[in-house]
């Protein structure tokens, strides 16, 4: 999943029209700067002028008003990537290597603390005959069999 | 854990999903999820904005900032240019689209931002569950330090009496004391174990040993082993045992046990003394030992108890002396030189003596102390090589050893008497060891050692001595070596000097007493391994007393060698080392000795000494032997050849038993001794070596001189003899006062022969040898003399100068010599005519003329005797012999001329004048300075008449002629031509003579007809004023006298020149064979003047042969008063045997002639010229 481009659904369709109307803004402030730069100061180059000054001022307040893209959440380090010139991809990636390394190592002491548990069960439950029940429910809701089932 | 929580989560157990928010505090439930499904993972909004949020705030800062920038455009209007102002509009025109170029992707990545968040919130648990598990194993952590859990054990023994008794036990409680046994009680039951035991020994074997010495009291039996040990053994009831196989219901037990030595306090040795000393066992060693003990009197009964405590005592009797020896490694003088090996438990002890000692080093040589098969203690002896077995050793140390364990025969009496017995045959310094013990000596490992090192040194130096002897001849040389003491030999290195040699027996090195440096090397070098047998394992005894022999050898080689050196240094001679025989030049030395002597290096030694006067290549060799005292001596010529020294000749020097150099005569031989006995080495000796040695280098210079002048000689002893032959009876002695004196009356000599005789004590005679002469009629004439001439040399040293002094006498006679002695006396001679006998002397600084004569005569050997360069030089003998010579010369020409009728008017030793004729001048002979030269004649200068340049010319020829044969023995070949044959036999001067006087008239005649032409020349005379008649005389060779006229004229047609004729009249020498008398003719030949040009002189020979037929004619009248002579004009005429007839023959053109006619026909022909030209003149 990247950033060219954005897939056509649902759930995308505020940003699709936010993308489209940042994209035309941008397209505006381009022809603002060829109109700035080739401005003759007559009064035809003015009008264009101000015209699209105007365009560009209404998009502006179009964009403002976006409702709909409160829903999509940002962090700041994505945002600095961006300022800074990188690719947010690249944070995306990182950080799903992060988390599935984190999974596994969380997985792996898991099933370690389980025959731990276990054994700890087993040799408390002889050495204390009394607590057997109490151990094996202790491991019975600690097992995630027991949670899965 | 309490029973409420199992209530309480037992129901619910299986409703939590997760262990989170499950918690059980104080057994209640605080929160409780009834559903299935897992609590949500919560939700991080931290640093999280939602996108509308960055939207808003962005396009408000764009439009913000598009205003402003307009509203500037529009102040700026005319502060600023167009461009300018568009620039700045541009520049945040561009800024903002970047800005929402970035907007756009965000907006785009926003499409994954949603699961981007839910992963946030995945990670923040996962990191939350991994906090928790972390917890955990730092609880379970903590679980291990339940310290307060544990519980002390309870106290089971006081719980266990508590239990029993009903209360802890106190010790203080009710003690019952044991009732005492009463000392009657003891006493019964001990008397009974007595009687037991009696009963028991009686009825069973008792070791032999432990037999004889037990004592029973006190219940118990005591058995002693003297010197070993005391054990005490009971039994333990009262059953009587007899038999073998019940034994082990009533066994022997073990009480005590102690040994009977021990280390005396005093002497710190072990001592077995009257078993005062006794060692108990420590209570450990005891009661190990008991147990031992009881083991084996169980098994074995009474004889293993004998064996192990015999054994036990024996091994600790072996530990003391051990300790003993290590004792002695410590601080005794043993120390360095003693090594122990001894292992506790092991039965033997190893003394390894002399460990520093090659020979003994690493255990070669040691002492074995030990058990023996019997079990007794004993020792053996390790040295070279293998173990030895000395008897005397064995019952000294025996005695000393078995004492303490000897067999059981033995008690303490025997030993002691076996003990003094020993001691009394043993030697000395054991008896000095001995003495200081009691007569129950302590085992004192000490004196062990003594013995055994005393014995192995004193049997080396047994070797060494026997070697010595043998070798050292002492038959023959007695005392040159003997016993000090058994470890120490008195040695004679020299005559003079004698060394003590010892072994230290301690270290088994050996030294000298008061050792010299050179002593001191070979000392090191004794005792240090053999080279011979360095690569060998094993020294053997016999090869170290070979290599000390050698060295000891040495030592008196090299001793010897000094001692000699050092008087002949004192004695002014020079050594030489540079000199190295070979093998076979030192056998020709050995070919001298009687006994052939067999050189070896290292025994034997060769110097070589010369004095300072010698010749460079003479040497006195002395051969030095090690082993006998004899030394040999030799002079000898020595050469070095391309490196090698040759021995070019060589003398052996012999002594008489006084030691005075004798010559080697056959007669002496016998009483002669090969060698010098050394026992006269003093100064006389020495001195005497040198000049006999000297004398016998001037002997060999002479005797080659001679060789090299071709004289026979002979060499001999028993001069007296053959001079009582010769009618000498008394060897002339020549002493300087009679040369001063001049005074030759031999009456005289006589009677100062005594005062000389005295003189000549005082005066240091060297030497004096005379040598036999023949005289082969070469250097004197037998007639005159006889065969045998003597030639005395004698050597006197006077004022440090040696003079020789060389005498040539012999006898003579027959002599016609006028002389006055004073002329004699130049050529220091002495003749006695009334005796027949001449002396000839010569006095030779000998000091002086010694070297460079010495090379010289060696030059003359090396090439060979060349006779001429001998000549060339001065040789010792050139003055005798050239006086000699004259001598000869002398006698020789009188004799001649005595036979010759000449007469004598005058001789001297140097020159004969002769008177020839009344008209001649005297005639000198001159006799030659040296032998090799001949005789001169010259015309007596002091004659009133002067000398004709034409005799001088004759004389001339005749010198000539003598000198060319000088060499030849009958110098007379020549002279045969013109001489008569009569003078054939005598020798050469007579011929001469002869010949001078048939010259005479030749002579006579032209200066007659020089005189006449001088006399008439003024009638004769040219023009122009010069003679027309010029006469003159060659004279080519002795045979050819030329007389020539040079005829002077003028011719008409040129008047102006001279013309010469040459007119020659030639005179030689002829002789007709059939003349009755021999005598020689004159040729005068007028033949070469046969040519055409004297035609003219016609009327001149016409004169001439009338002349001469005139002579003849007047001859023939005055003849006829002798009618024998006849005479004809074609054959001769000759006369009955008178010489002094005239004889004129007329040939063709020639006329033979006596010479007494010669003188009147030559002056007669002279005439006739005169008479031409004055007749032509005129």
């Amino acid at each position: 999943m990247t950033t060219a481009n954005l897939e056509q659904v649902s759930e995308n369709g505020p940003l699709i029209s936010t993308a489209d109307q940042v994209s035309a803004l941008i397209e505006s402030f381009i022809e603002l700067g060829v109109l700035v730069h080739d401005n003759q100061g007559t009064q035809q180059s003015h009008t264009a002028l101000t015209r699209k000054t105007n365009q560009v001022i209404s998009q502006l307040s179009g964009l403002t008003s976006s409702p709909f893209t409160q829903q999509y959440p940002i962090p700041i380090d994505v945002f600095s990537y961006i300022e800074d010139g990188r690719n947010p991809d690249i944070y995306t990636r990182e950080f799903i290597e992060v988390t599935a390394k984190s999974n596994a190592r969380l997985k792996g002491k898991m099933k370690g603390f389980a025959i731990l548990r276990d054994i700890l069960g087993d040799k408390l439950g002889k050495e204390f005959p009394r607590l057997v029940e109490n151990i094996e429910d202790i491991k019975r809701r600690t097992s995630i069999e027991e949670v899965i089932e | 854990m309490s029973d409420s929580v199992i209530e309480i989560d037992s129901p619910i157990g299986h409703s939590n999903g997760t262990q989170t928010k499950t918690k059980i505090t104080n057994g209640s439930v605080i929160e409780k999820r009834s559903t299935t499904v897992p609590p949500e993972i919560p939700h991080i909004s931290n640093n999280i904005i939602p996108l509308s949020n960055i939207l808003k705030f962005y396009t408000q800062e764009a439009f913000k900032q598009l205003s402003t920038v307009i509203e500037n455009l529009s102040s700026t209007q005319d502060s600023e240019n167009d461009s300018t102002r568009k620039k700045k509009f541009l520049e945040t025109i561009i800024s903002l689209r970047q800005d929402f170029v970035k907007i756009y992707t965000l907006v785009k990545w926003s499409a994954s931002s949603k699961d981007v968040s839910k992963l946030i919130d995945l990670l923040n648990w996962c990191r939350m569950q991994e906090f928790h598990f972390d917890q955990l194993a730092i609880q379970l952590n903590g679980l291990t330090g339940y310290s307060g859990a544990k519980l002390p054990n309870s106290d089971l023994i006081t719980s266990l009496e508590v239990f029993f008794k009903g209360r802890p036990q106190l010790p203080s409680y009710n003690y019952i004391p044991i009732k005492k046994i009463s000392p009657e009680k003891t006493l019964e039951v001990l008397s009974d174990l007595n009687l037991i035991l009696i009963t028991r020994l009686a009825l069973i074997d008792i070791p032999k040993r432990l037999s004889n010495n037990y004592i029973i009291k006190d219940g118990r039996v005591y058995f002693s082993v003297p010197n070993e040990f005391e054990v005490s053994i009971t039994v333990a009831n009262d059953l009587i045992i007899d038999t073998d196989e019940e034994y082990y219901k009533s066994p022997f037990y073990f009480i005590d046990f102690k040994f009977l030595f021990g280390i005396n306090p005093e002497t710190s040795l072990i001592t077995h003394t009257d078993n005062k000393i006794v060692t108990k066992l420590p209570k450990s060693s005891h009661q190990k030992l008991e147990k031992t003990v009881n083991n084996i009197l169980l098994n074995q009964g009474l004889y293993g108890l004998y064996d192990v405590l015999h054994k036990y005592s024996i091994s600790f009797k072996l530990y003391l002396i051990a300790k003993q020896l290590k004792e002695l490694l410590i601080n005794t003088r043993w120390r360095n030189n003693l090594q122990v090996n001894y292992q506790t438990g092991k039965s033997l002890v190893i003394v390894n003596y002399w460990s520093t000692h090659f020979l003994s080093k690493n255990w070669r040589s040691f002492l074995e102390l030990g058990i023996d098969k019997s079990y007794n203690l004993n020792f053996r002896w390790f040295k070279n090589g293998k173990y030895n077995i000395n008897q005397e050793l064995i019952d000294a140390l025996s005695s000393q050893l078995k004492n303490s364990s000897s067999s059981s025969n033995d008690n303490s009496e025997n030993n002691d008497r076996s003990l003094s017995q020993s001691d009394r045959n043993d030697d000395d310094s054991q008896q000095d060891l001995l003495e200081n013990n009691e007569e129950h000596e302590d085992l004192n490992v000490d004196l062990i050692l003594n013995v055994i090192v005393n014995k192995h040194s004193a049997l080396i130096m047994e070797k060494v001595f026997n070697i010595l002897d043998e070798k050292l001849n002492t038959i023959e040389n007695p005392d040159q070596v003997s016993y000090l003491s058994p470890q120490q030999l008195l040695l004679k290195l020299s005559p003079n000097k004698s060394t003590i040699f010892c072994i230290n027996p301690l270290t088994g090195f050996f030294y000298f007493i008061d050792p010299s440096p050179l002593q001191n090397v070979l000392t090191k070098r004794i005792n240090s391994p053999p080279t011979v047998v360095k690569n060998k394992n094993f020294i053997s005894e016999a090869d170290m007393v070979n290599n000390i022999i050698d060295n000891l050898i040495q030592l008196r080689l090299e001793v010897y060698n000094k001692e000699i050196n050092n008087k002949l240094l004192t004695t002014e001679w020079i050594n030489n080392d540079i000199i190295v025989l070979g093998e076979y030049e030192v056998s020709k030395l050995s070919n001298f000795l009687v006994n052939g002597l067999n050189f070896t290096k290292g025994i034997h030694n060769i110097k070589f000494y010369r004095r300072k006067n010698w010749p460079s290549s003479w040497f006195l060799i002395s051969l030095i032997s090690g082993i006998s005292s004899t030394s040999y001596w030799w002079v000898a010529r020595l050469k070095s050849i391309s490196g090698e020294w040759k021995i070019q000749w060589i003398q052996k020097l012999k002594f008489q038993k006084n030691n005075h150099y004798v010559e080697d005569t056959s007669e002496n031989q016998l009483s002669l001794n090969d060698g010098v006995e050394p026992s006269s080495f003093n100064y006389e000796f020495f001195s005497s070596l040198s000049t006999s040695c000297s004398n016998m280098i001037i002997d060999h210079m002479i005797l080659e001189e001679l060789q090299a002048r071709n004289i026979r000689f002979l060499k001999t002893d028993s001069v007296k003899q053959i001079l009582e032959k010769f009618n000498i009876s008394e060897i002339p002695e020549d002493e300087e006062k009679k040369h001063y004196n001049g005074d030759l009356k031999l009456e005289e000599i006589k009677d100062n022969e005594d005062e000389e005789a005295e003189a000549e004590k005082t005066k240091p005679l060297v030497y004096e040898s005379i040598i036999l002469i023949y005289n082969h009629n070469d250097l004197l004439p037998i007639y005159n003399s006889s065969t045998s001439l003597f030639l005395k040399i004698k050597l006197i040293n006077a004022n440090n100068v040696t003079q020789m002094k060389l005498k040539l006498f012999g006898n003579l006679r027959n002599l016609s010599i006028k002389n006055s002695p004073e002329s004699f006396l130049q050529l220091n001679l002495k003749i006695d005519e009334v005796k027949n006998y001449f002396e000839i002397y010569d006095l030779i600084n000998l000091s002086s003329r010694l070297n460079e004569t010495g090379t010289r005569a060696s030059s003359a050997v090396s090439s060979s005797g060349d006779s001429s360069s001998n000549d060339s030089k001065n040789g010792l003998l050139d003055k005798v012999f050239n006086n000699l010579n004259k001598l000869n010369k002398l006698i020789k020409i009188l004799d001649q001329l005595n036979k010759g009728k000449i007469k004598v008017v005058e001789n001297t030793v140097n020159d004969i004048t002769i008177s020839l004729h009344e008209n001649l001048n005297n005639l000198i002979i001159k006799l030659p300075e040296k032998s090799t030269e001949g005789i001169q004649i010259v015309s007596d200068q002091n004659s009133k008449r002067e000398v004709s340049p034409e005799f001088s010319l004759v004389l001339t020829y005749l010198n000539r002629y003598l000198s060319a044969h000088v060499g030849d023995q009958i110098p007379e070949s020549e002279n045969a031509n013109i001489e008569d044959a009569e003078a054939k036999d005598s020798a050469s001067i007579i011929g001469i003579i002869a010949c001078v006087k048939e010259l005479d008239p030749v002579l006579q005649s032209i200066l007659k007809i020089r005189s006449d032409i001088a006399k008439s020349e003024s009638t004769f005379k040219m023009a122009n004023g010069l003679s027309k008649l010029n006469f003159d005389v060659k004279i080519p060779n002795l045979n050819n006298i030329q007389y020539i006229f040079y005829l002077y004229y003028v011719t008409v047609n040129s008047a102006k020149k001279i013309f010469k004729d040459k007119l020659v009249i030639n005179l030689s020498f002829k002789r007709n064979k059939f003349d009755v008398i021999n005598r020689n003719l004159i040729k005068i030949s007028l033949k070469d003047n046969l040519n055409s040009k004297n035609i003219k002189h016609k009327k001149l020979f016409e004169l001439i042969f009338k002349s001469i037929n005139d002579y003849d004619l007047e001859y023939q009248s005055s003849k006829d008063s002798n009618p024998t002579q006849i005479h004809t004009p074609s054959s001769v005429s000759s006369s009955n045997g008178d010489s002094n007839s005239r004889l004129l023959i007329k040939l063709n053109y020639d006329f033979l002639v006596s010479s007494n006619v010669v003188e009147e026909l030559m002056v007669r022909i002279g005439n006739c010229f005169i008479q031409y030209l004055q007749a032509e003149t005129r």
